[in-house]
């Protein structure tokens, strides 16, 4: 195939798309990391939850973008509860405990996940689904308001980390734990809002991918590799950086499905996630490993 | 300094096998090689399994526990070592025996080079982590992509005509028997390891690699050794679990879940223990298969897997060995 300016500007155009999706999981995660310390490995399992969400959704008859006010409202009470129940008792342990831990968490949720709706792939297919004829280039609709939402979401969470109470404690907790409760800032609480933000965004940014891809309990993995090389690009426990190395894993694997072809799209990312722990280890944002 | 496994392993650092430990020792080995002679297939399925299980998750075993460097790429090597083998035979007819030994060199060069550059960089704790998990999935991918090694439908194992050992296509006791023998290779290896002085430096480094870069010890180079054995050790159970199974595919070899499955015998048994994976081995597979009878519903066993983990993270963070020990008189520390 010849590589003719619409072309290329599609394939771009796609990969920022998908990029505003990685950002908002890759600020979710991130927020987890900078704050809690924690490697969640069992972040893609959140965003098969909002897979699943949709697909309750539209079984019922309802839209998946009207699902994500009562899902992020549903899924805020039970991160609540899953943090003092479960999260809490391993936040001090020693990181391989953690990694074990949250592997084990994210394998039980898909497990579950299975045992209720099989492994038999769905979709959820919106009102909005369909494609959009800008000129000559063709981009999917889903797409266009994943993008939109994903970026106004970032952004409020940026926002809600700069500007609010609860935000500023989050980021002195993370800044330095034990002056943040010299301060009186309540510890626990703080994180278990922290987990309880991050949960969110990772359901929702699942909701919002949902009309576009096809669902299968385990299709977060995919998500998980992506968040975590966003993150690492990004600079860990850096929001900011998290969005912009979600921008970046979007256009990339753009740019690879054009160049390479759609097989080798992951080893493409993985390639630049390799490249980039081994050159610029911090990300791009960093100077050394500290939050 | 290794943040994952830093407080998890030094139970293991002065394991003074005692003749009593050494008697169990034999007794376990005669108790497993009579074994097969007693029991039903099915029972002999699950020695397999437990076998196979056991020696993998021993070669991870050096590099993630005695070395502290948590490796989420293992896969790669356990894939090169059955993807050498296959595809060596499927396509040249070269003798699996060959594939096996090619397989084992190249997924040792493979570790060299992809180690030299890891762990010059100074890669430790999450980061080596997701970087080994980085390697292992561009492989996957390029294996599933490349229709010259068969692409996402993997290579079918031809059947030989006649029944030739240097094939190594056997009946299931015989394979009992062979991953029997890795899994003693791999343990007696790794005893051997905790009471030399390559275990010794392993450990120091493993607690605080600059303190053990203070006395003397060269971090990147040890971790290297003790990587390249891992690596080497891996394949040849890669080439001998796709002769079992009769086919290599990226998903079963290469998968993420396999990844994660490698590094749990000896996360649950002890990390940087000899005889934890084995444990850890027993354990998970009659966690599963009771869990798969019980529920007999896709996703139990893996719900059942998950639940383990969670569990055995917070109560038993050092695994079972060190409990289990203690309960045998003499036989450790």
């Amino acid at each position: 195939m010849g590589y003719d300016l619409f072309y290329i500007i599609e394939v771009l155009l796609n990969g920022l798309l998908a990029g505003g999706t990685y950002a908002l999981i890759a600020v979710s995660m991130t927020v987890v990391f900078g704050v809690l310390k924690l490697m969640n490995f069992g972040h893609g399992a959140l965003v098969t939850i909002g897979f699943y969400s949709a697909v309750v959704a539209v079984s019922w008859g309802i839209d998946p973008y009207l699902a994500i006010v009562p899902a992020a409202v549903l899924m805020a009470i039970v991160a609540l509860l899953a943090y003092y129940a479960l999260i809490d008792t391993v936040i001090s342990k020693p990181a391989l405990t953690q990694v074990v831990f949250t592997l084990g968490l994210g394998i039980v949720i898909e497990a579950a996940i299975e045992i209720i709706w099989t492994a038999n792939p769905r979709v959820a297919p919106s009102a909005l689904s369909g494609v959009l004829f800008m000129g000559d280039v063709m981009v999917s609709r889903p797409r266009i308001i994943g993008f939109v939402a994903s970026i106004l979401l970032a952004v409020g969470f940026w926002a809600l980390l700069r500007w609010t109470w609860w935000g500023m404690a989050i980021r002195a907790v993370a800044q330095h734990d034990a002056a943040a409760r010299l301060i009186g800032i309540p510890r626990t609480k703080t994180l278990a809002i922290a987990f309880a933000l991050s949960a969110v965004a990772a359901v929702v940014a699942g909701l919002l991918i949902a009309p576009s891809m096809t669902i299968s309990p385990y299709a977060g993995h995919v998500f998980l590799g992506i968040a975590f090389g966003a993150v690492v690009i990004g600079t860990k426990g850096n929001v900011m950086g998290a969005f912009v190395g979600g921008m970046i894993v979007g256009l990339f694997e753009a740019a690879a499905i054009a160049f390479i072809g759609d097989d080798f799209k992951e080893a493409a990312i993985f390639g630049l996630i390799l490249v980039f722990l081994l050159v610029r280890p911090d990300g791009l944002f960093g100077k050394r490993a500290n939050v | 300094m290794s943040e994952l496994t830093a407080t998890a392993g030094r139970q293991a650092v002065r394991p003074a096998a005692g003749t009593t430990g050494l008697v169990l020792a034999a007794l376990l080995l005669v108790l497993a090689i009579l074994f097969p002679m007693f029991v039903s297939r099915y029972w002999l399925a699950l020695g397999i399994t437990v076998l196979f299980w056991t020696s993998f998750s021993g070669s991870w075993n050096i590099i993630g526990g005695y070395a502290g460097q948590f490796s989420l790429g293992h896969a790669a090597f356990f894939a090169i070592g059955a993807y050498s083998s296959a595809w060596l035979y499927s396509v040249f007819g070269f003798p699996t025996l060959v594939g096996m030994i090619v397989g084992s060199a190249v997924a040792a060069l493979m570790a060299l080079c992809i180690g030299w550059i890891i762990f010059r960089y100074k890669l430790h704790g999450t980061y080596f982590a997701i970087g080994t998990l980085a390697m292992s999935e561009v492989l996957r991918v390029l294996a599933g992509a490349l229709p010259w090694f068969g692409g996402n439908g993997g290579i079918p194992i031809p059947l030989a005509q006649e029944r030739n050992w240097l094939l190594m296509q056997f009946q299931p006791m015989a394979f009992y028997y062979m991953f029997l023998a890795a899994t003693v290779v791999i343990i007696a290896l790794s005893a051997w390891i905790a009471r030399n002085r390559f275990g010794y430096q392993l450990a120091a480094i493993r607690d605080s690699e600059d303190v053990a870069e203070s006395i003397g010890i060269s971090p990147t180079r040890l971790k290297l050794a003790a990587y390249v054995i891992s690596a080497a050790l891996a394949a040849p159970i890669g080439t001998l679990y796709s002769q079992y199974l009769m086919f290599v595919d990226p998903p079963t070899f290469f998968g993420l879940l396999v990844a994660i499955q490698v590094v749990l015998p000896a996360v649950i048994g002890g990390l940087g223990t000899a005889f934890g994976p084995l444990l850890g081995a027993i354990v998970l597979t009659f966690a599963i298969e009771l869990s798969d009878r019980v529920a007999l519903r896709p996703g139990a066993s893996l719900l059942a897997y998950g639940a383990m983990l969670m569990v055995f993270s917070v109560l038993l963070p050092r695994g079972l060995w060190p409990l289990l020990s203690k309960m045998l008189p003499g036989a450790t520390r």
